[in-house]
């Protein structure tokens, strides 16, 4: 395999306690999780509520630093990076949230969501931005018309997906989508899974894609990194499957699932 | 259907605005005492509405129209003081979000205490031992010590325990449980469920699970309504509904949930529901439907009887099963 | 795909905003009324004539002449001017200063936030009134220095609120997306945080106007705001109030204006807040 496009080496956050009792019982929220991710790979990372796995997105985008450990990516390492410097690196590395409803300035039409990020990044020109806005629209499968309205005019599917060309604007080389489905009806989910499935095919996107639902992210990622209070407690390798997970709380995450397949037999 | 026990919905309907806007329509449902009845649908369908209506839990700006009956008693016809009496006695309610339905400034076990000195002449020691003999049933540990903390002192799990025994306090007949494990992890859902299922059973309650969550209530329920744009599409008998749905709906809900490596795509439902203003008058599920055809838009569709039990809001019921290659790669580039 | 479109009538139009379109309506009328002042009537504010002092109200002079025969009506549409300027300049300067202030503060948090925060606390420690006065005493009196002294006095408020506002916001996923975009602070920060804070302070503001222009008018009526012969509604009353029990017409209109004037603003207030919410839902 060729040199991955992201080594993360080490990387730990425990975040200041507010309040009277500074220092009690202080436990890290991400301890040394350490990873690497390939051009074009689909990296899983699975775990419930406080296992880390939203710092973990927080910190590889830079959207929080690190206290400890290392980010390298192309070949630069971006923990080292001064805030000036690497807010001009920051387009390679993009997030999708969970909340699509709060993931849209309110105020901002649709259009000027994604021409501002092309304008601020010398991406395209004035002339020119009306067609890129339209084909990032089409590239998530909205109508160009949607670029004149306002996001309180889309369901929260639609918001996804905008969210995911806004991120599209910006030519990242990786795409961290956290939880970018929880928030959304069931019979919209498939949908922006599957549209974030054929963007990583047509543009050979690096994407870690960050979920609950063990048995999802087993079935869009290939590798599937677990998290369990702050660490990564196993790592089940392209090659392997769920079913030969070892770790006992994997194993227990995979039963505690309803399944239909158990009760339609 | 004229159940003299447990609920019984007939005809509901709740509209806002005049009557502009008709949030639930026509739902009937029926939660026999001792049975599990499962709600399913998506945000804006129209579950929440219909499961609060049971409790006469209704927005002041609603209309209601149809009956909910209640051991034979219609519960949009009671007086405040009737439906004080019958909230707690007659049916409980679990909300989603423990941490906002418990007040945080009183120990729970005096929340538990209140509710059943409220529907009972007893005095306060007993209804204490009362209370954390009920924090013992939810399955909450060392409960005698337990009872004297507060809410903020309990993991999310633990409170929405302490919900459970609080809707249990006054023994009712009916237990509505509104999306009881969305706001939990996995692990700490599957251990309510088991508690749900586990208290139904023992103590004779009717239990109308609502959930946006197939999964999870197909593992508690022996029939499941499945609602869509504020009407029952579809329902059944658990089993059938999995293995035989005759609703596309229906069929595409479970087709998205299939997780085959081989079709390296999940199978998704194109479009997204019609919100409240934009319903059609036919098929409300037309505009995403593969076998759509002219006659579905020409007007509106009745459930119909499918099977023994099985009742489908479709005219092309036949031709659903075997449906679900239809919901093929479409979702992607809608 | 068809959008889901929401309503596309403004959310005041359809809920019926009364509060807002009356009290614009009645704005717009008061403003007119000022700009227009040498058509909406025919006297001179100030010309004296003592022949025609204290007349009471009648069809030549709808509110009656003052002790120096001057027509009370003239001279408190006149006034409108001045009180007008008074309540948008001490709106105007305090808005802009605090909701910058309030927004580095918000913002940036630490050391940034503390100082700021300290400063704020002092200010608002001090009765408002009592400030203003002392200020524009020390000053000198007189309208600009009236406004210095509004300024001092209220950019705290415009501040607080902004302040909270910002932290709120920047925990939110749209300006965590702009960061990570690689926005700059300053954009951030006027792009994307303060057009989404600034409906309360709007709305603050309205009440804030009412309460200058009656700041303005007290000050005047001690003699530390307008000075004579310009014609200021708190000003008028001062210098009739000895007047007042035998000829009452003449505290009556220029009263009755800050009365209207403050009800208008307040109602504009009401329907701001009313739009605001509804804009969010």
């Amino acid at each position: 395999m060729s040199e991955p496009i992201l080594r993360v080496e080490g990387i730990s956050k425990t975040y200041a306690p507010r309040g009277l009792f500074k220092g009690a019982g202080l436990r890290p929220a991400l301890a040394s999780a350490s990873f690497e991710l390939s051009k074009g790979e689909i990296l899983g990372v699975v775990g419930e509520s406080g296992s880390g796995k939203t710092t973990l997105a927080r910190c590889v985008a830079l959207l929080e630093r690190p206290d400890a450990g290392r980010i390298v990516f192309k070949g630069e390492e971006l923990t080292a990076l001064s805030e000036g410097v690497l807010r001009k690196r920051r387009r390679g590395i993009q997030t999708v949230f969970q909340d699509p409803y709060a993931s849209l300035n309110p105020r901002q039409k649709i259009g000027d969501v994604l021409g501002e990020v092309m304008l601020v990044h010398g991406l395209a020109t004035r002339e020119a931005l009306r067609d890129r806005v339209a084909a990032l629209l089409d590239q998530v499968g909205l109508p160009a018309t949607a670029a004149d309205a306002y996001p309180k005019a889309f369901s929260g599917g639609q918001r996804q997906r905008i969210c995911i060309a806004r991120a599209l604007a910006a030519q990242p080389d990786i795409l961290i989508a956290d939880e970018p489905v929880s928030s959304l009806d069931v019979s919209v989910q498939a949908q922006v899974i599957n549209l974030i499935l054929d963007l990583r095919d047509r543009l050979g996107l690096s994407v870690i894609f960050i979920g609950h639902d063990l048995q999802l992210i087993d079935f869009i990622a290939p590798r599937v990194l677990v998290m369990l209070n702050g660490e990564i407690v196993e790592t089940i390798p392209a090659d392997g499957s769920i079913a030969d997970a070892r770790h006992e709380y994997t194993r227990a995450l995979m039963q505690a699932v309803p399944k239909l397949e158990t009760i339609t037999g | 259907m004229s159940e003299r026990t447990g609920l019984c919905i007939e005809n509901l309907s709740i509209a806002f605005d005049q009557g502009r806007k008709v949030a639930v329509d026509g739902v009937s449902l029926s939660v026999p005492a001792g049975e599990a009845m499962g709600l399913v649908g998506e945000s804006g369908s129209g579950k929440s509405l219909t499961s609060r209506a049971a409790l006469g839990l209704l927005p002041k700006n609603a209309e209601a129209g149809g009956r909910i009956l209640l051991d034979g008693q219609n519960v949009l016809e009671m007086t405040a003081a009737q439906l004080q009496r019958v909230r707690g006695a007659g049916i409980a309610m679990v909300f989603q979000d423990p941490m906002s339905s418990l007040n945080p400034v009183v120990r729970v076990g005096q929340s538990i205490t209140q509710v059943i000195r409220s529907h009972e002449n007893i005095s306060e020691a007993d209804a204490e031992k009362r209370a954390v003999a009920l924090m013992e049933r939810v399955g909450i540990r060392d409960a005698p010590a337990r009872a004297g903390s507060f809410p903020h002192e309990f993991s999310g799990g633990m409170r929405q325990r302490i919900m459970i025994a609080m809707a249990l306090a006054a023994k009712p007949r009916v237990l509505v449980a509104d999306e009881p494990t969305t706001a939990l992890d996995v692990i700490v859902q599957k251990n309510i469920l088991d508690l749900l299922d586990q208290l139904r059973r023992e103590e004779g309650m009717g239990l109308l699970l609502v959930s946006h969550d197939l999964a999870v209530v197909a593992s508690l329920c022996s029939r499941i309504a499945v609602m869509y744009a504020g009407q029952i599409v579809e329902e059944g008998p658990t089993t059938d509904i999995l293995n035989r749905p005759r609703m596309p709906y229906t069929a595409g809900l479970l087709a998205s949930t299939r997780r085959d490596k081989s079709l390296k795509r999940l199978t998704a439902i194109p479009g997204s529901p019609p919100p409240l203003g934009a319903r059609p008058e036919s098929c409300r599920f037309a505009a995403r439907c593969p076998l759509v055809t002219a006659a579905c838009r020409a007007g509106a569709v009745n459930l119909m009887e499918v099977g023994p039990g099985q009742a489908a809001r479709c005219i092309r019921t036949a031709d659903v099963p075997g449906l679900s290659a239809n919901f093929g790669r479409q979702g992607a580039h809608v | 795909m068809a959008l889901t479109q929401s309503r596309s009538t403004p959310a005041w139009r359809a809920g019926g905003n009364w509060s807002l379109r009356i009290g614009l309506a009645g704005f717009a009328l008061i403003l007119l009324a000022a700009i227009f002042a040498p058509f909406v009537t025919a006297f001179d504010p100030t010309a004296i004539s003592l022949t025609n002092a204290l007349q009471a109200p009648s069809w030549g002079h709808l509110m009656g002449t003052d002790h120096l025969g001057r027509d009370v009506f003239t001279r408190v549409v006149f006034a409108a001017r001045v009180d007008l300027q008074i309540g948008a300049i001490g709106v105007a300067l305090p808005l802009i200063i605090g909701t910058v202030v309030g927004l580095f503060a918000g913002y940036y948090g630490g050391w940034v936030d503390a100082v700021i925060g300290r400063v704020v606390d002092v200010v608002i420690a001090f009765p408002f009134l009592v400030l203003v006065i002392a200020i524009v005493a020390m000053l000198g009196p007189g309208l600009i220095n009236l406004y210095i002294a509004l300024t001092v006095v209220s950019w705290v408020l415009y501040t607080r609120i902004i302040r909270a506002e910002t932290i709120a916001l920047k925990k939110r996923e749209y300006v965590l997306a702009a960061r990570n975009l690689g926005f700059g602070h300053l954009r951030i920060m006027f792009r994307h945080i303060l057009p989404n804070a600034i409906a309360p302070a709007l709305v603050f503001a309205m009440s804030d106007f009412a309460l200058d222009v009656q700041v303005g008018a007290t000050l005047s009526f001690f003699g530390l705001g307008a000075q004579p012969p310009t014609a200021e509604w708190g000003l008028m009353i001062a210098e009739s109030r000895s007047m007042m029990l035998a000829a009452p017409w003449v505290v009556v209109g220029p009263g009755a204006a800050i009365v209207v004037v403050s009800l208008v603003v307040s109602l504009i207030g009401d329907g701001l807040a009313d739009l605001v919410r509804g804009l969010d839902e």
